[in-house]
């Protein structure tokens, strides 16, 4: 079991949920670079390295991104189906985390490649339980495609 | 009896009279014929026995040469006046005595013959000897004139003339009773024949007025009459039935020349009978056809009939829309071909469906646009409902992780109040959380199409309870009676109904009681009925039908939470899947919530034996 130290990526314009996500992964010991980005077109900048992001070292390509599906600009399943587009990105790890249970993003997101969809607990202490769950299971467990 | 004679009348009485005067003329002629024959006969026979009778008498006289007692014997002949002259010769042949006494000479005879008679001169001779012992004394010459027989065949001939022109009167009268009873019977026959071609009124009936052939014949015409008038009667009745339909109703021959046209033709296209009798038709009606004549007049001699619709012009120069069905009469060989045309006015029928048709063109565009604002509205409730799960939640989930933050991580520098109202934050936002959750999940089962499927209800309830702690022990318990129905429903939705309905079983109960609740169905008519029975603390029946409308809730929420909304949800959700739901009170406690659905259909399977079952 390698665990990972590669960066994660939020894409989550809300403040308060990037808080409570911040919290949740520092309460669950998950202590891989945090990168957040606010808004779909940011993501994709980031994603391509464009811009302010061309610099990796500063901002280094994510083993996972955290995609939330209501953002400005960009909306999450475009910046999903603009991912899954590029051939370098083809191994990047995407989990939805959205407010959204629609059966309808659900299915869409899916579709579009996604490789989790994570509804958003309600509470702090369920987040955190995610947290713990994903480190388990992403960070501990999960082989990345180094490449 | 008619005062002018009629040829008939004449005739007859002329066959009467003629035959009656032949017989007549031939009985006479018989008659006078055989008077002619026998007269001399009879008259020679009595001049015979006269001369006999004489020269008997006359012997003595003779044999004595007595004169004058001769001639006394003689003149005895007076009494008969056709004997003309009478002479007795003697022995010698001389003359001894005559009648009358101055004879005229010429009356003597030249010579004194033998005995016999033999007629000479218009008058009979006869000779007779005179006989005295059988010893001739001299002999007698009688003379007898025919003025007796003339005068007799005069008065024959005048008596015959009688009786020819009294049996001539009688004939005259018989006849004319004669002739009526033969000519009367024909002659009613002549005249009843002459008033019917006149009149050509077949009711009248001619009076039988004998038993024999006439009356036959006077039968059989009445007979014929009779027959005539049934058949004129129906053919006026056919043609008045045929005058009485709205419908125009022609015939035409095989180039389409009226041969009749009825009252509705006149009405329908304003040509009277005889403007279109002998005119082609479809000249006269300026038609339009919907496929070439020829086209029509192969179909009516291979099918015998085409119907269809035509454009016409009346005479007033309206253009019509007519539907028309065609017959070809099927005429006795020898005579041409007809065809029987019905037609009726559809013009208005056509401008219905024009406007028909328009109208519709017009409510499908209308229909279209606002289906398609329609699907604009629901668009932006979809965009609204997505907003709200995700916008307003999100504020929401901020409350509650920070003050459960602010617990967890500044809790040993807050008092008890402070705790509680962070307490009071969380739970509250938690359940605006929960009454939005299931506001969308109403909003969801309301929209969308759904396909019914079989559903296995034991599976999916043992999913559910197995699923929520809190449908099972300690906390509650759940009784499925075994083996439920199978029904026609939704996967979600009917998961939906039965979370919905076991939540408020085990929220709705007592302090201190275990929620318990049994589920069973039963199978009437093609549909099952669920039955969710629970020990709670029972609906007070005036709120049977609130408790289903949204935020129709009737208990305190502070004592058992709840949104309001979820038996909305189940109804809802029931709806869209044909179904009811209901609810009534549980005898000793507690609810009895009710869920219809169809049944499925097992017809031609296994199970058939135990429907529903499985």
């Amino acid at each position: 079991m390698t665990t990972t130290n590669r960066a994660l990526l939020l894409v989550e314009d809300n403040e308060d949920d990037v808080f409570l996500m911040k919290r949740a992964l520092k309460g669950a010991r998950v202590v891989n670079p945090l990168l957040v980005v606010e808004d779909g077109q940011e993501a994709v900048d980031y994603l391509s390295g464009a811009g302010k992001f061309a610099d990796r070292d500063q901002y280094p390509l994510p083993a996972v991104v955290f995609l939330d599906l209501k953002l400005p600009l960009i909306s999450g399943h475009d910046v999903l189906a603009w991912i899954r587009r590029q051939r370098e990105l083809e191994s990047l790890v995407v989990i939805v985390l959205t407010s959204s249970n629609e059966p309808s993003d659900l299915n869409r997101c899916y579709a579009l490649g996604a490789n989790s969809y994570v509804v958003k607990p309600p509470t702090p202490e369920q987040l955190e339980e995610l947290a713990k769950a994903f480190k388990w299971y992403w960070l501990e467990y999960n082989q990345f495609d180094e490449n | 009896m008619a005062p002018r004679q009629t040829s008939i009348q004449k005739r007859v009485r002329a066959v009467i009279l003629l035959a009656s005067v032949v017989v007549l003329f031939v009985t006479a002629a018989a008659f006078v014929t055989y008077e002619a024959i026998t007269f001399r006969t009879r008259l020679v026979r009595n001049l015979s026995t006269l001369a006999s009778v004489i020269a008997d008498n006359s012997a003595a006289p003779l044999a004595f040469k007595n004169k004058a007692v001769a001639e006394e014997i003689l003149s005895a002949l007076k009494a008969e006046p056709d004997i003309e002259a009478a002479v007795l010769f003697d022995d010698n042949g001389g003359v001894f005595a005559t009648y009358p006494k101055a004879l005229p000479p010429a009356l003597l005879p030249r010579t004194l013959e033998g005995a016999g008679h033999h007629f000479r001169d218009g008058a009979l001779i006869l000779f007779q000897p005179v006989l005295q012992e059988n010893k001739v004394v001299g002999s007698l010459y009688l003379r007898n004139s025919f003025q007796g027989l003339y005068a007799q065949l005069w008065r024959y001939a005048v008596i015959v003339l009688f009786v020819l022109l009294g049996a001539f009167g009688a004939a005259l009268l018989l006849s004319s009773v004669l002739q009526s009873r033969i000519s009367e019977p024909i002659l009613a026959l002549t005249q009843a024949a002459r008033r019917i071609t006149a009149n050509r009124d077949y009711s009248i009936r001619v009076p039988k007025l004998t038993e024999d052939e006439l009356g036959v014949l006077t039968d059989a015409f009445n007979r014929m009459l009779l027959e005539t008038q049934e058949n004129q009667a129906r053919l006026g009745e056919q043609a008045r039935l045929l005058d009485l339909s709205t419908d125009a109703i022609i015939v035409c021959d095989w180039q389409g020349t009226v041969l009749f046209w009825n009252n509705g033709a006149e009405e329908l296209y304003g040509w009277s009978r005889s403007e279109a009798i002998g005119k082609r038709k479809h000249e006269l009606l300026q038609t339009i056809f919907s496929e070439p004549l020829e086209e029509i007049a192969k179909i009516l001699e291979r099918a015998g009939r085409w119907a269809g619709e035509l454009i016409q012009t009346r005479r007033d120069g309206a253009h019509m829309h007519v539907s028309t069905r065609w017959v070809r009469d099927p005429a006795p060989s020898n005579t041409p071909a007809r065809i029987l045309i019905t037609d009726n006015d559809i013009t208005l029928q056509k401008q219905a469906e024009d406007l028909m048709r328009s109208e519709a063109k017009r409510l499908d565009a209308l229909v279209e646009q606002r289906t398609a604002t329609l699907q604009e509205t629901i668009g932006e409730l979809e965009a609204f409902s997505y907003s709200i799960s995700h916008d307003m939640r999100a504020p929401l989930r901020a409350m509650q992780g920070y003050a459960k933050a602010l617990l967890s991580d500044y809790g040993s520098k807050l008092d008890a109040e402070a705790k509680h109202y962070l307490d009071r934050i969380f739970r509250a936002a938690n359940r605006l959380d929960l009454l939005i959750q299931d506001v969308l999940a109403y909003s969801r089962v309301a929209k969308g199409e759904i396909e019914l499927h079989p559903i296995d209800l034991e599976r999916l309830i043992d999913d559910i309870v197995s699923a929520n702690p809190e449908f099972h022990a300690p906390q509650a318990r759940v009784v499925v009676e075994k083996p439920l129905h199978r029904m026609l429903g939704h996967d979600a939705y009917l998961t939906q109904c039965v979370t919905n309905l076991l939540s408020n079983a085990v929220k709705f109960v007592p302090d201190g009681v275990v929620p318990e609740i049994h589920i069973r169905t039963e199978a009437i008519d093609g549909q099952v009925r669920v039955w969710f029975e629970d020990n709670g603390i029972g609906i007070d029946p005036l709120h049977y039908e609130r408790i289903f409308q949204i935020f129709g809730q009737v208990y305190p929420e502070k004592k058992y939470g709840g949104t309001g909304i979820g038996l909305a949800i189940v109804r809802k959700a029931a709806q869209r899947m044909n179904g009811e739901v209901g609810v009534e009170s549980n005898v000793d406690g507690g609810s009895r919530f009710w869920l219809i659905l169809k049944e499925v259909n097992y017809d031609n399977h296994e199970s058939r034996v135990t429907p529903g079952r499985g």
